[in-house]
């Protein structure tokens, strides 16, 4: 092994010095004839024999023979399909497309299911869970347990608390909001960050941050907003209207703990206070859990071990079990939720490029034939059908190389157009790290040697089949013999069988979009602008901050435009629905007692006028409902036929937090928390009985929400011209962004199905326009004889009928079965819906008509007189 | 009548062990070696200069001799060839593989 290493590279630098060394060889051997007549020898240069062939011998030692072999059939590969620019364009671009679509589909499969944290050794990273009905699912743990852990665990290399916040950031007069991570005192310790300006905080500044608040920036944050200044460390900034000094700036490339998004600042978990003054007056260190915890592994311990020893040091889990977990992607990877839609396009985009594939193959073999006699000569005259199989396989090589080129160039723009579109309406920091990396371009140069073998294979195999007669007596190449025809039926029935199963899945999934995008909300969200505004972030007290938004309230109310507006704490599809236990006189849980959490939301009167939701019975919530006035709630109709079975609602009570609540009024059911879930048991209560901070304003406008969206602005900003606002957005746009990933799903295979149809279309054209072709004579004679023209269209419509009934035969079971590994997308249709296969068949066969018509309009208006002087 | 082999035709991958062995003795160029090998051989082994050239190629590929030029004594440059230390290890494998070859062809021939 290592001589053959040190031959390569001797002959490498023997390549690189070709010339010199042929001079030499030159040289010596001219010597040797001098020397040969010196001594007498007359007829030296007869006895040196051939000398070129000597020289050329002692060349071909030094050089690599199949590399020159390779070159030249490159050579000659580029010069054949120079000659014919159509087929070279069709089969690069449909090439392109395949391998741009996998390329593209696989990096979103690199970025989200394979990617790891960009820090030292990520894969000892742990996140810890709790056993949860025996999954596994994401603890929350009060800051004093992660603290604990970190002062006492042997097994962690560091282990650290994370929540993320958005922090109103601001250096003097304007603020914005940017992507806030709190955390504890060994976060860079755990994740072995290096400060890129500065240092970073560790455990002695989290627990002084109290009287000295210190925060760290990350590098994009600090090219941004700090023009990568070089003395940002030690400036002061202000977080939520608190002075921080900044302590340094992380190293570049480094951006977070979660591999889906990038932080712009990091604050100690101990100035919470800072940041969810909601909450004020709740006790952060022990009563409130709010930090989601991650460690990492010592060497030498075990997941199990550090389990136990975590188990066994949390004095109050007698009863709770911890699981920990893969933390290499960081805390809450999207790999959940995004996992099998990707798989499922990832699937969709290879059956795709197999039907690229076989069209390619089909398109080489009609090529084949049409070299079928320079194939016979040369192997005739002793070609060896090794030299030719690698021509050809140099030439689909080629091609697959092209495309594939062609393919990355396209993946790039297919990936930054997907992305746009997963984050519309999105509001903060979904950052998917695309950019192509090693693995990804690995990918695309196997994918492409893949296809080159996969549509390469068989064309070359058939073409150089040493059957010499046939190629050599046919004049102007025939039918190319039966099992040729046969492959190339075979193609072309695999291609419609695989289209079936792509066009049946991208139905489904349209089907699927169709249900979702149509179904009854049960509320209007068009023309509602949603817009969050915190007093309290810009360090307003409790009573302040219902005054600033009673005040905003009342004058958008006032505007003209506005048909009514109200606050809420979680908007129809926001992301933070609360849940709690509740308790209903006279309804006895079933099970663990489980049952009993609801949704709760806390509201402002007009909440459901402004979403045109109707309130069924009761009264809406007014003014009275204060404070100081008893507690009330209205209900949805799910919550009263799930908890009240045939009692009046209006006027019965709950029972929440120790105090009795009586039920005002009820509304009806409505899909606001996405519309897949469908409608949830929910309780409102007014906002004045419950949370007073984090509101999201609502308003509904009676024309174009985007003209109302400055005046509103300038109301919040004509009271506190420091209130940053967060989130401007209409609520149709979160009904959107909720759909997302089924309309992704729902328009690429539609794409997908459309391209595969497409592409089996032409195959079957091919087939058939050859087929024409190659029979014109007998089609004359048949003419000639008195056949009617439909006769001998019939010839090639049967023909085609029996590819498309194989194709659609195998292809209908197939795409039943593939279409099960769908069902977890699927919604309102069944993975085995008989109307959508039905409806995928006509389609096809619609497509299949179509390609059929023109050679079989060409057949039957064949002039019989030509056809029989046809050679 | 078969057709039959021309004197000087050596058992395939004998010259490389020929050159190496004469190579023993110091360094020589190119036409030394045929002449040596001619001598020594009392003119039974006569090297074509079209296998002699492509076999010291051969050989310097495979790192077992190393080259220099030098002034001949026709006042040419020549090219020099030295044995070096792989080669020298290479010599006494292929002997002994030789040796093994021809015990093995006697064994034949004298069989009774």
């Amino acid at each position: 092994m290592d001589a053959h290493l040190t031959r390569f590279f001797r002959k490498l630098i023997a390549f690189s010095r070709r010339r010199r060394l042929d001079c030499e060889l030159a040289e010596e051997m001219e010597t040797h004839r001098v020397l040969l007549e010196l001594a007498g020898h007359p007829t030296a240069r007869q006895r040196m024999g051939n000398i070129t062939l000597a020289r050329e011998q002692s060349r071909e030692t030094w050089t690599f023979l199949q590399l020159d072999w390779i070159v030249q059939d490159a050579r000659h590969a580029l010069r054949g399909l120079r000659r014919s620019p159509a087929f070279t364009a069709i089969a690069i671009a449909s090439l392109a497309l395949g391998i741009g679509a996998n390329t593209a589909i696989f990096s979103f499969v690199n970025a989200i299911l394979l990617k790891r944290l960009p820090v030292p050794q990520p894969e000892r990273l742990v996140t810890l869970d709790e056993i949860y009905r025996g999954e596994p699912a994401g603890a929350v743990w009060p800051m004093r347990t992660v603290e604990d852990l970190a002062k006492r665990a042997s097994a962690f290399d560091g282990i650290f608390g994370w929540s993320s916040r958005p922090i109103s950031f601001s250096t003097g007069d304007t603020a914005q909001w940017v992507n806030g991570e709190m955390v504890t005192g060994q976060y860079f310790r755990t994740l072995k960050v290096q400060p890129a300006i500065g240092r970073l905080f560790d455990d002695d500044d989290v627990r002084n941050a109290a009287g000295n608040p210190v925060c760290v920036l990350s590098y994009a944050f600090w090219q941004r907003e700090f023009a990568a200044s070089s003395r940002v460390a030690g400036q002061t900034v202000f977080l939520n209207g608190h002075a921080y000094r900044v302590l340094g700036v992380t190293a570049r490339g480094f951006y977070g703990a979660v591999l889906q998004r990038h932080f712009d600042i990091v604050v100690p978990a101990t100035r919470v206070g800072d940041f969810m003054p909601a909450f004020a007056g709740v006790d952060w260190q022990n009563g409130l859990s709010w930090m989601r915890p991650m460690a990492r592994l010592k060497p030498g311990f075990s997941r199990i071990q550090a389990e136990k020893e975590t188990e066994r040091l949390a004095p109050d889990w007698r009863n709770r079990q911890v699981s920990l977990d893969d933390g290499s992607q960081g805390i809450d990877p999207m790999r959940s939720s995004f996992g099998r839609p990707l798989l499922a396009l990832m699937a969709v985009v290879a059956l795709v490029l197999l039907v690229a594939c076989a069209n390619l193959a089909n398109l080489l073999l009609a090529r084949a034939q049409a070299r079928a006699k320079e194939f016979s000569v040369r192997l005739s005259i002793g070609a060896s059908r090794a030299r030719l199989m690698r021509q050809l396989l140099v030439e689909s090589a080629l091609l697959a190389l092209g495309g594939g080129a062609a393919g990355v160039a396209l993946a790039f723009w297919i990936g930054r157009t997907l992305l746009a579109f997963l984050n519309v309406g999105r509001s903060a920091g979904y950052t998917l790290h695309l950019d192509p990396d090693a693995r990804v371009l690995t990918f695309s140069i196997l994918l492409s040697c893949a296809t080159a073998i996969l549509f390469g294979w068989a064309p070359a195999w058939q073409a150089t089949q040493p059957d010499l007669l046939p190629g050599l007596q046919k004049e102007s190449g025939g039918s190319g013999g039966p099992s040729r025809v046969l492959l190339r039926r075979s193609l072309v029935v695999i291609q419609i069988a695989l289209s079936l199963v792509i066009v049946f899945g991208a139905g489904l999934l349209t089907r699927t979009l169709r249900t979702l995008a149509t179904a009854d909300l049960g509320f209007q969200p068009e023309r509602v602008i949603a817009l969050n505004v915190d007093p309290a972030a810009q360090g307003h007290s409790g009573v302040e901050v219902t005054a600033t938004l009673d005040e905003i309230l009342r004058r958008t109310r006032d505007l003209p435009g506005v048909k009514a507006a109200s606050l809420v704490a979680t908007p129809p599809n926001g992301s933070l629905g609360i849940s709690m236990s509740v308790a209903v006189p006279g309804f006895v849980p079933k099970g663990d007692g489980r049952e009993m959490v609801v949704y709760f939301n806390f509201i402002s009167p007009h909440y459901f006028e402004t979403l045109g939701e109707s309130l069924l019975r009761g009264r809406d919530f007014d003014g009275r409902d204060n404070k100081n006035a008893p507690r009330v709630a209205i209900v949805n109709q799910k919550f009263v036929r799930h908890y009240l079975n045939g009692r009046d609602p209006v006027g019965a009570k709950l029972v929440q937090g120790g105090g009795s609540i009586e039920i005002v009024g009820v509304v009806a059911d409505a899909r606001d928390q996405g519309v897949r879930r469908g409608p949830q048991e929910t309780v409102y209560l007014p906002e004045k009985q419950g949370q007073t901070s984090g509101l999201t304003l609502l308003a509904r406008t009676a024309d174009d929400p985007e003209r109302m969206t400055p005046s509103l602005l300038a109301i919040v900003h004509s009271i506190d011209r420091r209130l940053p606002v967060f989130s401007v957005h209409t609520l149709d746009v979160d009904v959107e962004a909720g759909l997302t990933t089924e309309r992704i799903l729902g328009y690429l295979s539609t794409l997908f199905a459309a391209l595969a149809t497409l592409l089996a279309g032409i195959g079957l054209y091919g087939v058939l326009a050859y087929s024409v072709v190659c029979r014109t004579r007998e089609i004359g004679v048949r003419i000639a004889v008195g056949a009617q023209r439909s006769d001998v269209a019939g010839l090639f419509a049967r023909e085609s009928l029996a590819l498309v009934l194989i194709g659609l035969v195998i292809g209908a079971p197939v795409a039943l079965i593939c279409a099960r590994a769908l069902r977890s997308l699927l919604f309102g249709v069944g993975a085995t819906d008989p109307w959508t296969l039905l409806l995928s068949i006509v389609a096809l066969a619609l497509a299949a008509l179509l390609a059929t018509s023109i050679p079989l309009w060409r057949a039957a208006r064949m002039n019989p007189v030509i056809a029989l002087r046809w050679e | 009548m078969g057709e039959r082999s021309s004197p000087s035709e050596l058992l395939p991958g004998t010259l490389d062990l020929l050159i190496l062995r004469t190579l023993v003795l110091g360094k020589m160029h190119g036409y030394g070696i045929a002449q040596r090998l001619k001598q020594v051989s009392d003119e039974v082994l006569q090297v074509g200069e079209s296998s002699l050239y492509p076999a010291l190629q051969r050989l310097l590929l495979n790192g077992w001799v190393k080259a220099e030029w030098g002034a001949s004594e026709s006042n040419r440059r020549a090219r020099y060839y030295t044995l070096t230390a792989a080669g020298r290890k290479q010599l006494t494998v292929e002997r002994e593989q030789f040796s093994r070859m021809i015990a093995a062809i006697h064994k034949v021939l004298d069989m009774a």
